[in-house]
This record gives structure tokens, sequence and C-alpha cells, in this order.
């Protein structure tokens, strides 16, 4: 009897020992998995708060209305280390202006009305937009 | 073998509400924030400003518009101009009178529906959300006219409306 007993406390205790251990593990994988969720939070929110999106709002829109009021023979500098951020890039495409700021793409880009030819190049440190007859 | 199965499925159970607590949680506070950080820079009032003077500089050049050379242009005025692509964004018109102040003649090109937007915010009043109406822009001044070979004191009425680019 004795031996039948301390063997089902044996069994008992293995028992409770399995279960902490899927509890435990169980916790450790809820922790885990929550804390990618928080982490994918905080990384997008922090993209949203850095206002990249506003400044390369800013950055197009004051491109387009330069080319707007430009004239033949006019020509705007861009330099690529910029009050706003780095300008990584700067095209024209379908009468769209896209610039690239501290490595945002720009998806929609802003229109501009010119009735003259424009055109963009760039340099080591900087980008040139250049307004000439058609 | 009931009671395991029951265990594991609500520990299973468990961790599934409790993942969707915090995705949805998650999911309203970056809402909130992108409402609050996305901010929309409105140019089309200095778009229409601009468009305004290239066409005044096209219509009335050094004061002087030659309304024959214009002929055939009465609905495309933006074509005249030299904008070629612009027609969809914009509504231009180009009203020309004579010295009594009657209309003789005008070029326009767009959808004038959009302008009775204008009319209803002018009509309103008050401080309104620039973000829900379009650009706008209108000028008035005097010009010489050239039609039908005569020269003659005139005023042009220039009326300029952006939608948003979308």
């Amino acid at each position: 009897m004795k031996f039948l007993s301390v063997i089902h406390g044996t069994g008992f205790l293995l028992k409770m020992k399995n279960k902490r251990a899927q509890l435990l593990n169980s916790t450790i994988l809820q922790i885990i998995l929550i804390g990618i969720v928080i982490s994918v939070f905080v990384i997008a929110l922090n993209a949203k708060a850095s206002a990249r999106g506003v400044k390369q709002q800013i950055v197009e829109k004051e491109l387009a209305l330069l080319i707007d009021s430009g004239i033949p023979g006019m020509s705007f500098e861009i330099n690529k280390v910029n009050f706003n951020g780095y300008v990584g890039g700067v095209s024209l495409k379908d009468g769209k202006i896209f610039v690239r700021l501290n490595d945002l793409k720009s998806l929609r880009g802003y229109p501009y009305f010119s009735r003259y030819e424009v055109s963009v190049e760039e340099l080591t440190d900087k980008f040139v937009v250049r307004i000439n007859e058609k | 073998m009931k009671s395991k199965r029951g265990a594991s499925d609500e520990g299973l159970i468990t961790l599934f509400v409790r993942l969707t607590l915090v995705f949805v949680i998650a999911f309203v506070i970056f809402g909130v924030s992108s409402f609050f950080y996305s901010q929309t820079v409105y140019v089309r009032d200095a778009e229409a400003r601009i468009l305004s003077i290239n066409l005044m500089d096209c219509v009335s050049t050094e004061g002087l518009a030659n309304l024959d050379s214009m002929k055939g242009f009465e609905s495309k005025l933006l074509d005249y101009c030299g904008f070629s692509d612009e027609e969809e964004r914009f509504f231009v018109s180009a009203k020309f009178y004579d010295s009594n102040g009657n209309m003789i003649s005008e070029f326009y090109q767009g959808d004038s529906g959009a302008t009775w937007v204008i009319k209803l915010r002018d009509s309103v009043g008050g401080d309104l959300n620039k973000e829900n109406f379009p650009g706008y822009f209108s000028f008035s001044g005097p010009s010489y006219l050239i039609k039908d070979g005569k020269t003659s004191k005139g005023k042009i009425g220039l009326e300029v409306l952006v939608q948003d680019e979308e």
C-alpha cells in the first residue's frame, strides 16, 4: 500500500510539473506574440509621429508651385541635405513631381502646370530643376 | 480525455481572445494617432492665383488683348495659352467687356459646375474650412482690346477654379 501510494504521489507530482510547464510555455508564447504586435505598432506609430509624410508633402508642393510660376531660363536647386530631411530623389512623370524624402517614396506625387519644358538633373549634392522653352 | 482536450482548447481560446484584444487596442490607438498626426497642406488657392497670372500674361500681352487671334478657342482657353493637359483640374474663364461694361467676348475651358460651391461659400460667409473647397481666384482690370481690327478700351474679367488633385 505504501508502495502504491508512493507511486501515486510521484505520478501526481509529475502531472503537476507537466501542468506548470504547459502553463509556462503558454505564458511565454503569449508574451512573445503580444510583444511582436506591440513592437510593430510602436514602429508604425513612430513613422507617423515623425511626420515624414507631411514634410514630403511640403517639399513636393513647394516645388510644384515654383514650377507653376517659373519662366524659361529659371532653375531651382534642392540640396540633398535639406531642412526637411534628406532628399533622396526628385523626378517628373506625367505632369507630376515626385520627391523621395527620408527614404519615404512618393506614391502619388503632386501635379504641376507649365507651358514650358521642365527637366530635373541630379548632381552630387543637389537636384536642379530647369525650365526651358518648348 | 475530453477534459484534457477541453483544457488545451481553453488555452488556445484564451490566447486568441487576448491577441484579438491587443490587436483591437493597437488598431484604435494607431487610427487615432494617424488622424492626429496626418496633415494635408492645401495650396489650391495659390495655384489659382498663379494660373490667373499666367493667363493674364497670355491673353493680354502688355495690356493689349487681341480677340481676333483667339477666334476658334472660345471653349479652349487653356489650349490657346499652351496648357494642353490641364483640363480636368481647372476651370478658367476670361470675359472681355467694352468701355460701357457690356460683355463682348468670353473664353473658357473646363467644368464650370464647381463654381456653385464658391458661390455657396461666399453666401454663407464665416471662417469655413478651406480643405473642403476648391482653390479660387478672380480678377478684373482694364485692358485695350483688338476686335475686328479695331482697338478700343475695355476690361478683362478672369476667373480660375482649381479642383482637388485626386
